[in-house]
């Protein structure tokens, strides 16, 4: 979208989704989830049940990666 | 919406008015130009002409007229959200995601191999196979596993077109799997034997990399960013110091080896890298060679768009008659076999029924992953295919040629390829090998030397000059070798896998993965499946990749076949047989490929193309007590008859796997095409007997 209002703070605000889309798909290339995504989806579905934190989250899902056949994302080709 | 209106102005269609007639007058300029040089500008535009048409006009037509996309059908994404397999993702996210999934090194070296014939020919095939095969393959299967929950390959073929059926795909991926572990070591065997520098640069990954895991694992866990950067920092200083050694006459030597031996080292380290924890040494390298492969992508985009650099290729060479140094087999069907990835290729089924379909969040975006990310991978491989035809055609063919053919000395080749019509002096030769920091650049086959050559050559054009060309050359070669190393850890693992799945058919304690017998065992198996052919095709004296490559293509190929058999299949059952011919039109062609060069494999009369023709050869003159080269005894003459035969079974089983689905597809359409209604079970249908087969 080209952006008609070019104030400094709108300017800023487009920067920084940009820079935060650019991380979660680095993120996403090796493999790991969006941690905040999955934080605010256990709160809203798993009340009083206790989240992973981001160091388990992250482990969980590298063993997740590499841990079963080549549907799971640890492996490309060609 | 507001798209459709705002694309179907007068304006708009002006617009691709201008695009279609820029693509085609760059597109006749490739094809028509007989001068000594074209620049790659002209390629480049016309690829992106094509593939913005092809995106807006026949994969909107896919979408909306073929499938009719649906984002009112909640996706597996947002019915299953948990925040970790099944997460709703912005498109670009998960475009990018996919991207890198299906680049590996496929598109790298494919183009390469098969600049033999001219440029022209694999630019034809890139930009049609993308368009009506690659890109349509990726995208409906995308679409089939996001309408059934995410599902794999493996059980959606199950599912749609029955169990015997979804067991045979099964095998025949994991034969396809062995072959590319395979080739890929080959790949990187061939880039390093006799060379200290890189050989010394890829060794110090490991160090780096087991540091990177250990940091992540207990220092700063989960801070990708910094390991990474980290990690970039040391590689690029084994690169430099690789170069010191390369120097250095007491270290030089420790870091010199010859094929066999680095063979050897593969196998034994495939083993052990895929029996370590994943975080140890794999996660890192994964996350390096993903970064790097994106980057060095970007890279040679930006170079290549800043240089604008001549081809010296010719459009097409004579050895479109299929006696190239490079492979043999002529134009049809080997050019469409070498050129698998960047055209199409059977693996991204394997992705697009993977993570991909667990995080679409809208129906309609599938159209911009599945058939965008593949054309992008397209461009991938033509960039790949600029590089290697912007080297001299002398220096190419030199590094692309077995020892057996051109000699072991500059002279030797320089005079044989001249003769070939390629005029070249040794001295030129010589000199580039020095440029690029090597000894020597003679029968470097298997494409990542010669991208390598090619990239140092753009790169070095913008950054650094020519007194950085060695610095690029290794830098390339680290990064295809860190790349397939991954790639090689991965991939004996999935193997190993399925070789459990399989086995546990008949052995059920073989299928339990947390088993650490059952482990060895079949990682023991995945090893010695493909290392037995890295080990074949490194002491072939016709180069190996000659034998490997094609064998590789045939596989991919035909995967690709399979998969599109599958969406014909579906299209079928869901009644819309009316544009079967979306998927059936690639289909046929594929077959068409694939079983011709599957039968000249095994049957042709030329020992050089034939397995079994070349098996008799070797027989006939071990009875009468003959030694052929390369073979220099009679246990080497019988064990080049043994491998004959065994490339032989096995381009066999490719075929009969190929017929088999042919003869199941046909069963299940006649099937489909009975009933007056869809037959097809997408999800929101009774599942029970998907879950069943889940269990």
């Amino acid at each position: 979208m080209i952006c008609l209002d070019c104030s400094p703070s709108r300017l800023k605000g487009i920067g920084r989704d940009v820079g935060r889309k650019l991380r979660q798909t680095a993120s996403l290339m090796i493999g790991q989830p969006d941690y905040d995504a999955y934080l605010a989806h256990w709160t809203l579905n798993h009340p009083g049940v206790a989240a992973m934190t981001r160091k388990e989250f992250f482990r969980n899902r590298e063993d997740r990666r590499f841990g079963g056949g080549i549907a799971t994302g640890g492996f490309r080709c060609c | 919406m507001n798209a459709q209106t705002r694309a179907s102005g007068p304006a708009a269609w002006l617009g691709w008015l201008a695009v279609a007639l820029i693509g085609a007058f760059s597109l006749g300029t490739v094809a028509l130009h007989r001068g000594e040089t074209i620049n790659a500008l002209w390629l480049v535009t016309s690829a992106v002409c094509v593939y913005l048409i092809a995106y807006r006009f026949y994969s909107r037509f896919i979408a909306e007229q073929a499938l009719v996309l649906d984002d009112s059908r909640p996706t597996p994404a947002v019915r299953r959200n948990d925040g970790l397999d099944y997460v709703p993702t912005d498109k670009y996210v998960v475009f990018g995601h996919h991207f890198a999934a299906i680049a590996g090194a496929g598109p790298l070296v494919g183009p390469v191999l098969a600049a033999q014939m001219g440029y022209l020919p694999g630019t034809l095939w890139l930009l049609t196979g993308v368009v009506f095969a690659g890109a349509v393959q990726d995208f409906v299967v995308l679409f089939i596993s996001v309408r059934r929950d995410g599902r794999s390959l493996g059980d959606l073929i199950k599912t749609e077109m029955g169990e015997t059926a979804g067991l045979i795909a099964q095998f025949g991926v994991l034969a396809i799997m062995i072959i590319l572990l395979a080739v890929l070591a080959l790949v990187v065997v061939k880039a390093l034997a006799g060379s200290p520098w890189g050989t010394f640069t890829v060794f110090s990954t490991l160090p780096t990399a087991l540091l990177m895991g250990v940091y992540s694992r207990f220092i700063r866990p989960g801070q990708i960013a910094e390991m990474s950067i980290i990690g970039f920092v040391l590689l690029i200083a084994g690169i430099l110091f690789g170069q010191t050694v390369s120097e250095s006459p007491t270290l030089a030597p420790l870091f010199t080896f010859k094929g066999e031996e680095l063979a050897l080292m593969l196998i034994a380290y495939g083993f052990v890298a895929s029996v370590l924890p994943v975080w140890l040494l794999l996660a890192p390298r994964d996350y390096l060679s993903t970064f790097l492969k994106i980057g060095t992508i970007l890279g040679l985009a930006i170079g290549i768009a800043i240089v604008m650099p001549d081809l010296k290729m010719p459009a097409v060479t004579k050895f479109i008659d299929g006696t190239g140094p490079v492979f043999k087999g002529a134009l049809f069907p080997f050019l469409f076999i070498t050129i698998a990835c960047g055209a199409v290729s059977g693996f991204h089924a394997l992705i697009a029924s993977g993570t991909t379909p667990k995080m679409v969040m809208r129906e309609s975006e599938m159209r911009f992953i599945g058939y965008g990310a593949m054309l992008m991978e397209s461009f991938v491989g033509l960039m790949a295919l600029i590089a290697a035809s912007v080297l001299e055609p002398g220096v190419y063919y030199a590094m692309n040629s077995a020892p057996g053919v051109i000699g072991t000395t500059a002279e030797q080749a320089a005079q044989t390829i001249t003769s070939w019509g390629f005029a070249i002096t040794p001295d030129v030769l010589t000199t580039a090998a020095k440029e690029v920091g090597e000894s020597t650049i003679l029968s470097r086959a298997g494409g990542a030397p010669t991208l390598a050559v090619g990239m140092a050559h753009i790169l070095s054009g913008f950054l650094g000059g020519s007194a950085m060309k060695a610095f690029w050359y290794h830098f390339a070669i680290l990064f295809e070798a860190l790349f397939i190393l991954t790639t090689v850890d991965a991939g004996t693992r999935v193997a190993r896998f399925m070789i459990q799945d399989l086995l546990g058919h008949f052995v059920p304690t073989m299928a339990q993965t947390q088993n650490w017998g059952a482990n060895l065992i079949a990682t023991a198996l995945a090893v010695s499946g493909w290392g037995y052919f890295l080990y074949q095709g490194v002491v072939d004296p016709l180069g190996g990749i000659n034998t490997l490559w094609p064998l590789f293509g045939i596989s991919n190929q035909m995967l690709a076949a399979i998969a599109l058999i599958l969406c014909t299949s579906v299209l079928f059952k869901m009644k819309r047989e009316r544009f079967a011919w979306i998927t059936i039109l690639p289909t046929f062609w594929l077959l068409v490929c694939t079983l011709t060069a599957g039968w000249q494999k095994l049957f042709d009369a030329n020992p050089a193309i034939g397995f079994l023709s070349h098996a008799r050869k070797f027989s006939d003159a071990l009875a009468e007590g003959k030694v052929l080269a390369p073979a220099k005894n009679v246990e080497e003459m019988a064990r080049v008859i043994t491998n004959d035969y065994v490339d032989a079974g096995l381009t066999a089983i490719f075929v009969a796997v190929v017929l088999a689905m042919i003869v199941a597809g046909f069963a299940t359409i006649r099937k489909a095409y009975s009933n007056p209604n869809a037959t097809t079970r997408e999800v929101g249908d009774d599942l029970s007997g998907l879950q069943s087969l889940k269990a």
